[in-house]
């Protein structure tokens, strides 16, 4: 069944096309890598299907339901979105993880601690880093935070923009493996990162770049 | 009671030499608000001029329907200069914000004068024009902040709102910590000062009083009246301000549309 399709979309920025009559089906449960080059309008393709960016013509369709002001709500219900280098403004990571969860929607998704601590180590992040403030980790871990209630979020649609751009090697090596063990989970994402793209189950190259 | 000392006119040119001093500092610093400042004096002045003549006879008619009409000019002047100074859009928004000001001075007048002063009249000049000025007043500043400071965060922390957006929060709660902000910075300044009323600050209204004659004690009691009555109506305005200003402001996707 696929979990989102593009009809034809094109999006137009300043005047001018930055994306024309593109099509693409991806089916539930895979992985998927949006790459091509910079300003070729991926992450804008990734923000649309959540809705915050309508495209200029064609259609958007998500867990089978055109994409309208209408049905936006209930699309937004089945997406986690990680967008670039973002974290929450909190003082502590403990307050940056429980906030997404006590949004009405997600209330009842909310992980225990002894999950969290968990993920966290299949991510390479050690458990003291859950009671330290969000100023005295690196960007790195920032990101693997926000990946991680992302995930804890559990809904089917996981849509990450550049999710590796401040990991090293070895944490990348480690995200791939925890993004694939969700097999299950529908996984969109933007990235530049070779083997980020390899690995995932196929990418939609939407500039020049292969 | 002695009768109030009144101020020359030159006495008056005097006082206003007192203004050099902020100009002075305003132009040093390069604020660009020297001319709003003078603009805003000058207004000021006139309009007070204006309205104590235009007062005279308003008290004297004492008339419900020109009372009225009177205080339905003041919210339509306010709520023009609240989105003056935020520089939103008045076109979209001058309806939602003229609604939300004449519905908070509905409450409060109401509160205020038929309930806690109990008048016979409810429109009686002497009270209802310069309580709901003295309320719109108050407002103005607060909405101004308040609005000021909701768009501002909203621009600043753009990813925030998407993320809650798309991460399955409704409308109320995505916009949640831009009215959380709005709200501590729009009444921040005025809990303070409510915290040291007496102490720091001899407020105003009750100087007045005793100024014009009134004994202090019934002065005091005007003033914590009118204090709470402010910030109430200050915060149940800003409140249905931004709930106005919020339906306007965003389409049905939540996207901003200015």
């Amino acid at each position: 069944m696929p979990m989102v399709v593009f009809k034809d979309i094109t999006f137009i920025y300043d005047g001018k096309p930055l994306l024309t009559d593109f099509s693409e089906t991806i089916s539930s449960g895979e992985k998927v890598v949006i790459c091509g080059a910079s300003g070729t309008g991926k992450s804008t393709l990734l923000s649309s299907i959540a809705g915050l960016v309508q495209p200029d013509k064609g259609e958007i369709w998500v867990g089978g339901k055109l994409l309208t002001s209408d049905s936006v709500a209930d699309i937004r219900r089945l997406t986690a979105w990680v967008p670039q280098e973002f974290s929450l403004p909190y003082e502590y990571v403990k307050e940056c993880m429980s906030a997404p969860f006590k949004l009405r929607q997600n209330r009842s998704k909310m992980p225990s601690e002894e999950t969290i601590l968990n993920t966290f180590e299949r991510l390479g992040l050690e458990k003291e880093i859950y009671s330290k403030r969000l100023t005295d980790i690196s960007g790195g871990q920032r990101q693997r935070i926000m990946i991680v209630i992302a995930v804890l979020l559990d809904k089917p649609l996981l849509l990450l923009d550049e999710p590796t751009s401040a990991l090293d090697p070895d944490s990348i090596e480690k995200l791939i493996t925890f993004l694939k063990s969700y097999e299950n989970m529908t996984m969109i994402a933007v990235s530049h990162d070779s083997r980020f793209i390899q690995a995932f189950d196929r990418n939609i190259n939407i500039g020049n770049e292969k | 009671m002695n009768a109030t000392v009144d101020i020359t006119w030159g006495n008056m040119c005097l006082g206003f030499l007192l203004l050099l001093i902020p100009v002075t500092a305003l132009a040093y610093y390069r604020t660009g608000l020297v001319k709003d400042t003078l603009i805003a004096a000058g207004r000021m002045t006139l309009q007070l001029f204006l309205i104590g003549f235009y007062l005279e006879y308003l008290f004297a008619w004492n008339s419900s329907w020109i009372n009225l009409l009177w205080v339905l000019i003041m919210i339509g002047v306010a709520s023009w200069t609240v989105l003056g100074r935020t520089k939103l859009p008045v076109k979209q928004l001058f309806i939602p914000v003229v609604i939300a000001f004449f519905c908070s001075i509905c409450i409060i007048d109401l509160y205020f004068l038929g309930i806690i002063i109990k008048l016979d009249h409810l429109f009686e000049a002497r009270y209802f024009v310069p309580i709901s000025g003295m309320i719109l007043g108050n407002m103005l500043s607060a909405n101004v902040i308040a609005l000021n400071a909701f768009y501002g965060s909203l621009e600043r922390e753009r990813q925030l709102y998407f993320y809650l957006l798309a991460n399955g929060a409704t409308r109320g709660e995505s916009t949640a910590p831009f009215m959380r902000e709005a709200l501590i910075k729009s009444f921040n300044p005025t809990i303070a000062s409510m915290a040291v009323m007496g102490l720091v600050a001899l407020p105003g209204t009750m100087t007045g009083q005793i100024l014009g004659g009134s004994s202090p004690n019934v002065a005091i009691k005007y003033q914590i009246m009118l204090m709470i009555t402010i910030f109430s109506s200050s915060l149940i305005s800003v409140l249905l301000t931004l709930w106005a200003a919020k339906r306007r402001s965003f389409d049905n996707f939540g996207m901003k549309r200015f």
